[in-house]
């Protein structure tokens, strides 16, 4: 509920600067759509401190909570070695010793100037994922916080060039599963021709299947949510 | 030991949940007569069983959210459930993938009436972006009587708790009825 609360507050800040609660819409071809004032990125600092004192708080409430501690610890194992077959992905990856994040190998304008610092673990269980979790939590804040201090003044938006022949491009982020890529291909007519869009969800499920054996039934929805996968990332 | 620090961040915190918006009927398709009768016994408490029906997660995040402290769904009798046959309402996602079509069908057969459909999102309303393919089938009405349709992409938690709340108002209104025991808390 305390997550909950802080999610939230986040969110409505966010409605308020952008106008939307999740930014849709915001980024557009050749840009962004929405500009942010001097005034917007004070309160998202702001705000992103009080989260992240508030996350300190409620991390050291964690850390005392020795059977919550016992529920996460070798729960939903996923040894590195066999985490490295599977090619997992983002923060399920990153907690079993996988150490990817486009971010850090593959950054794109401006994460090349921000050194990113990858968390991880070795355990592959519950609790590294947790814990994979709350470092990623304060590593965002900081990101969030050192983008807007570093964001150069100028057009919103370049002007795209027509497309004139076929051509292929290739897009990628790191989402809150790990890595999101798009493929896109334009035809002669400018119009989209083929779209695939690679939700992590697709490499990660396997996971699932080689995590509950050897687990109570209980801690199936723990080991689940641990991992964080998109039913509809797979239909894709 | 624990418990003080717990208990001084819930006590920092304090309450954050906000008074509930009033339903908002304009969302409605459709009115069941049965309305009046089940009201007065049940008040506007209402069971929902949530079908993700291909959605992309958007909606997903705002019932999440709308789960959170500031909307007390508790405090309004409103609860999420495991089965559809525990539920008063069915909360429709997604631009209806064919693979789930014969799921809901199912789903809207195992729960007993009286009961309630609500497509969420404009996926669910129309089909969205999406629309009617070979993997989709379009707006959930297409395949199972709804009786309230929130559009949004994603609806903001707000404007999905006034869909729920229109689905389980009186024909005519009158979320305010102070009588109804699904309001004994406020």
């Amino acid at each position: 509920m305390q997550f909950w609360r802080l999610k939230e507050d986040w969110l409505r800040l966010a409605a308020r600067l952008f106008g939307h609660r999740y930014l849709f819409d915001c980024m557009v071809p050749g840009g962004v759509a929405v500009d942010i004032d001097d005034p917007g990125k004070a309160e998202l600092i702001g705000l992103s401190h009080r989260i992240e004192t508030e996350i300190r708080q409620l991390k050291a409430i964690y850390d005392e909570h020795a059977t919550l501690q016992d529920r996460f610890a070798h729960t939903g194992v996923c040894q590195p070695e066999l985490a490295a077959q599977l090619g997992l992905t983002g923060l399920a990856g990153r907690a079993s010793a996988q150490a990817w994040d486009a971010r850090v190998q593959f950054p794109q304008e401006p994460y090349e100037q921000l050194n990113v610092s990858m968390a991880t673990q070795r355990g592959g269980d519950v609790l590294a994922r947790a814990e994979v979790r709350f470092s990623e939590l304060h590593e965002s804040l900081r990101l969030v916080r050192d983008i807007l201090l570093r964001m150069p003044a100028g057009a919103l938006h370049a002007p795209l060039a027509a497309v004139s022949a076929s051509c292929e491009g290739l897009g990628w982020v790191e989402g809150w599963r790990g890595e999101v890529i798009v493929a896109v291909r334009i035809g002669r007519d400018g119009r989209l021709d083929r779209v695939h869009p690679h939700d992590p969800s697709w490499r990660n499920w396997p996971l699932v299947g080689v995590g509950m054996p050897g687990n109570i039934v209980a801690d199936f929805p723990l080991i689940n949510k641990s991992f964080n996968l998109s039913y509809s990332g797979p239909d894709l | 030991m624990p418990t003080p620090l717990i208990l001084y961040k819930i006590f920092k915190a304090g309450r954050v949940s906000e008074a509930p918006p009033e339903a908002d009927l304009s969302l409605r398709t459709r009115v069941q007569t049965l309305h009046a009768d089940i009201l007065k016994v049940f008040g506007q408490a209402v069971a929902i069983r949530h079908i993700d029906a291909g959605s992309c997660n958007g909606c997903e995040l705002e019932i999440h959210a709308l789960n959170g402290p500031h909307y007390n769904l508790d405090g309004r009798d409103v609860k999420f459930v495991a089965s559809p046959r525990h539920a008063d309402l069915l909360l429709v996602t997604g631009p209806l993938s064919r693979n789930m079509e014969t799921a809901l069908k199912r789903a809207y057969d195992a729960t007993p009436e009286p009961k309630w459909v609500v497509a969420m999102g404009d996926c669910g309303c129309s089909g969205g972006l999406f629309g009617e393919s070979y993997a989709t089938r379009g707006k959930v009405s297409s395949v199972i009587p709804v009786d309230d349709e929130v559009p949004g992409c994603p609806p903001t938690p707000i404007a999905l708790l006034q869909g729920i709340l229109a689905a389980v108002s009186p024909a005519g209104g009158n979320t305010t009825d102070p009588d109804a025991p699904g309001r004994a808390n406020e």
